[in-house]
């Protein structure tokens, strides 16, 4: 497929001197670099030696996008190269070559894609795909794709293809084939009466269906064997709603599963359940969201029996705030596909400026409060234990929360200008995190931490600048107490400079009282940037909207090139 | 003109949505259906033979013993299961280049059992060959043909569930004997992992670099007895059954420097008494 790809495009390029000039005529090509590169040294307090190393003394993973676009045509592909994938990221990815080509042609109200593309309908709840290169995850389809906008304020998708997986070819009914049908109405385009009104409305509906050929699993209860009922066609269905009113803006869906027994959810045959809902309301120097989530079996995958951050359809969005601080970022969430409960409210209001409080500048308050909690479950049938294979596997309220707590995390930011010169933010977390849930250490106590951050930053003239970060974290549990001091030395825009240590002073086990300091450098040139940095990395969780890797100790250097054009 | 447009984009859009719910299974309880027992084919089942090679990483004579090992896989595919064990005095760890310990605690217990021969040597099926249990490595081949040459005596049929989340592998095997048979068996199931780079003494440079060769890739490496380096006694007292299934289970969780798509469950069936190993299995713990 790839090889017919590539004969096409040089075809039409070459189909003749002329039309192939005529093709190109007008034509711009547009890309992009990144090369993450790692030198990995032993360590012996990280537990790094010669032999855990096994010869593994550099990573890299490479990749560059190409695309070319020519009115309403446009083709392109990416490049990828893990030789061999950096520490924490899938073995499974060793190699390179193109796992992403496209060609497509973009009209008025029409719009077909074929090869590879990404596309999310809705919030995603029942088909999403994207790729996030510091998670190594690509989850893009391989087929044709269709929009088109029949008429004013009514937009169509309809999409079939399969999923990437790592550089495995589909073959042989190795994954499942995704079909997708999306259809979103801007009700005050579409009705000549509304377009006038205040109140905008936007209605949405996804079907999505996943035909999988039928493994053979098998299971011995005492000693008989049985085997599974598996669906070949899984269907999922959401529909969604927004509505929109001057500062207010109400966003909802819902979505439903049939029912989809994988290795995922233990092999239950409970249909799935998702609703995402957020009010929000915002007007200047003041924001406020209310949203709440129920997740139940959603977990919604093109290979029954995977397991990993791959061949997801959908995409469930996390209602936690993603920190940005290094010591915050010790505890994040990781969505729990198989059932959560969440809430989260959210507020930012500026102090207007000039005022007694808010100072010359103002000053900016957010706080931020997100709770998620396990799904309330009863037994389908007295005598049969909740979660047994092989069964509904539970039955739940759909509004009540259940008693066991994932995450909790309160959290307030005051940041203000006090001259113009300096300004500075300090910032309060509260946390509860399940870390034998949301990490997988089975037993593990809950961990509560308090943590702080002082961040200032001293304009120097008027390119240089001085940026320091103070933080604490504060638990019983866990590696104990941490304390992370960062100072950052800026000449815009060419020169970047940093020194940080974070140490982990409270550690329970002397021997792991580590400091992991690092050093960076940066240079920019013109649309290039290139980092070079030594130092430490603490093991840990990198989660990037509530997707998860997780990423082992190491030390070393570590080069980061980014380039486009 | 536009209204005809409209009605059929109405009709494209509802068989649309047609066509996708329609394209969905929705089952009814109950979802697990009896099987009962699936009794195999005599015809069917394919006799496959262990190869059992103690090897060192300071071994010098070694890599020829790997090569052999690695020409008869090639030759003999499936019915040959190689098992990979790094025992004895060449196995031990020094710090720097041969600091890897592939030393494990049943593959040292089999390797005694065995009187801790030379390495490389190796068994074939546990079986007795010119009169040796232990044999060369030039012994190797017409032991595996002689036991090839046999007719199956029972099948395994192994299930593996792999978690990557926590990287607990579970491990449910099946095994079916064809015939009648006497005396009490035993069921083992390893994990193994395939092309470990990491370096091994040699003293043949026709195979590589010597006496370091540093890129050396290690097959088939005993990582760890699931059940035991002597396993299960599946029939303890009891006369076996022919075709009825004896279940073996077990579960590991992977070291984190195993790479699952590299590792491998291999399961054998050997007679107590002798420890002669009638039928062998391998299987991905990934799946193929």
């Amino acid at each position: 497929m790839k090889r017919l790809f590539v004969l096409t495009t040089l075809f039409a390029f070459y189909a003749g001197g002329i039309s192939a000039q005529g093709f190109l005529k007008g034509g711009q090509v547009h890309g992009n670099f990144e090369i993450d590169a790692q030198y990995y040294q032993p360590d012996d307090k990280l537990g790094i030696t010669d032999s855990s190393l096994a010869g593994k003394v550099y990573g890299m993973n490479a990749f560059g996008n190409l695309i070319y676009t020519n009115g309403g045509f446009s083709a392109g592909l990416r490049y990828e190269a893990y030789l061999p994938p950096l520490n924490g990221f899938d073995a499974r990815y060793e190699g390179q070559g193109i796992p992403y080509w496209f060609a497509g042609y973009q009209g008025d109200k029409f719009e077909i894609t074929v090869g590879h593309f990404y596309e999310q309908f809705g919030n995603g709840l029942v088909l999403r795909s994207y790729e996030e290169w510091a998670l190594g995850y690509d989850n893009n389809f391989n087929g044709a794709r269709i929009k088109y906008q029949p008429f004013d304020g009514v937009y169509l998708k309809a999409l079939a293809g399969t999923q990437r997986f790592f550089w495995e070819p589909y073959e042989d009914d190795n994954r499942g084939i995704v079909k997708g049908f999306d259809a979103e109405f801007y009700l005050n385009d579409m009705i000549p009466g509304l377009r006038e009104k205040k109140t905008r409305i936007v209605l949405g509906g996804s079907f999505v269906s996943k035909y999988e050929k039928a493994k053979t699993k098998s299971i011995l209860v005492d000693t008989t064997r049985y085997v599974y009922e598996f669906p070949e066609n899984v269907a999922a269905m959401a529909g969604r709603v927004n509505l929109i009113h001057g500062g207010f803006n109400l966003v909802g869906e819902y979505a439903y599963k049939m029912n989809d027994p994988s290795a995922m959810n233990g092999f239950i045959y409970k249909p799935g359940e998702a609703l995402f809902t957020s009010l929000s309301y915002s007007q200047k120097g003041f924001g406020v969201t209310l949203s709440a989530k129920r997740i139940d079996n959603m977990s919604f995958k093109s290979g029954i029996l995977e397991q990993s951050n791959a061949l997801d359809i959908n995409y469930l969005p996390p209602l936690t705030k993603q920190h940005l601080y290094s010591l915050p970022t010790l505890y994040p969430y990781a969505t729990q596909p198989n059932g959560e409960m969440g809430v989260q409210a959210q507020l930012v209001y500026t102090i207007p400026r000039k005022s007694k409080i808010g100072g010359k500048y103002g000053t900016k308050i957010e706080v931020n409060y997100s709770k998620i909690n396990a799904l309330e479950k009863e037994a389908v049938e007295p005598g049969i234990p909740i979660d047994s294979t092989g069964t509904l596997g539970y039955r739940s309220n759909f509004f009540s929360f259940g008693e066991l707590e994932y995450y909790e995390d309160l959290n307030i930011k005051l940041s203000r200008k006090f001259n113009s010169k300096f300004k500075a933010s300090v910032s309060y977390f509260n946390m509860k995190y399940n870390i034998d849930v949301i990490e997988g250490h089975p037993g593990e106590p809950m961990v509560y931490a308090n943590i702080g951050v002082l961040d200032m930053t001293y304009k120097l003239d008027y390119t240089k600048s001085l940026r320091l970060e103070l933080q604490g974290l504060f638990t019983e549990q866990d590696r104990g107490d941490w304390a992370t001091v960062l100072l950052e030395y800026n000449v815009a825009p060419k020169w970047f400079f940093s020194i940080m240590d974070e140490y982990n002073y409270g550690n329970p086990d002397d021997d792991m009282q580590l400091h992991y300091y690092n050093a960076a450098v940066a240079y920019v040139l013109h649309s290039t940037r290139i980092a070079l940095s030594y130092g430490r990395q603490r093991e840990g969780l990198l989660c990037v909207g509530g997707v998860c890797r997780q990423v082992p100790a190491s030390n070393g250097f570590t080069l980061n090139i980014t380039s486009s054009f | 003109m536009i209204m005809k447009m409209k009605k059929n984009i109405l009709l494209l859009i509802v068989s649309s949505f047609f066509f996708l719910f329609t394209a969905c299974d929705k089952l009814d309880s109950p979802y697990l259906v009896e099987q009962g027992h699936d009794i195999p084919d005599p015809e069917e089942v394919v006799r496959k033979v262990l190869l059992e090679e103690f090897t060192g990483h300071k071994c010098p004579n070694c890599p020829k013993g790997s090569k052999i090992a690695h020409d008869l896989k090639a030759i003999h595919g499936e019915q040959l299961v190689v098992l990979t064990i790094h025992a004895g005095w060449y196995a031990q760890t020094e710090p720097g280049m041969y600091s890897e310990d592939f030393r494990t605690t049943a593959g040292t217990a089999i390797y005694e059992d065995f009187e801790q021969p030379p390495t490389p040597q190796g068994l074939v099926n546990r079986a007795q060959y010119a009169g040796k249990t232990v044999l060369s490595i030039n012994q190797w081949e017409p032991a595996l043909l002689e036991q090839l040459e046999m007719e199956p005596e029972a099948s395994i049929t192994i299930n593996v569930d792999y978690n990557s989340t926590n990287r607990e592998v579970s491990v449910n095997s099946e095994t079916i004997f064809l015939n009648d048979v006497t005396g009490e068996f035993s069921v083992c199931m390893f994990i193994t992992e395939d092309s470990i780079v990491s370096p091994q003494v040699n003293n043949d440079p026709d195979l590589g670099p010597s006496p370091d060769w540093e890129d050396y890739v290690h097959e088939h490496v005993l990582r760890k007895a699931i059940t035991g380096a002597w396993g299960e006694n599946i029939n303890p007292g009891e006369d076996i059954i022919p075709e009825e299934p004896y279940e073996s289970k077990g579960s590991v969780v992977l070291d984190e420097d195993w790479r699952e798509n590299h590792c491998n469950i291999v399961a054998f069936v050997y007679r107590n008494d002798t420890k002669q190993v009638i039928q062998a299995e391998e299987v991905s713990v990934i799946g193929e």
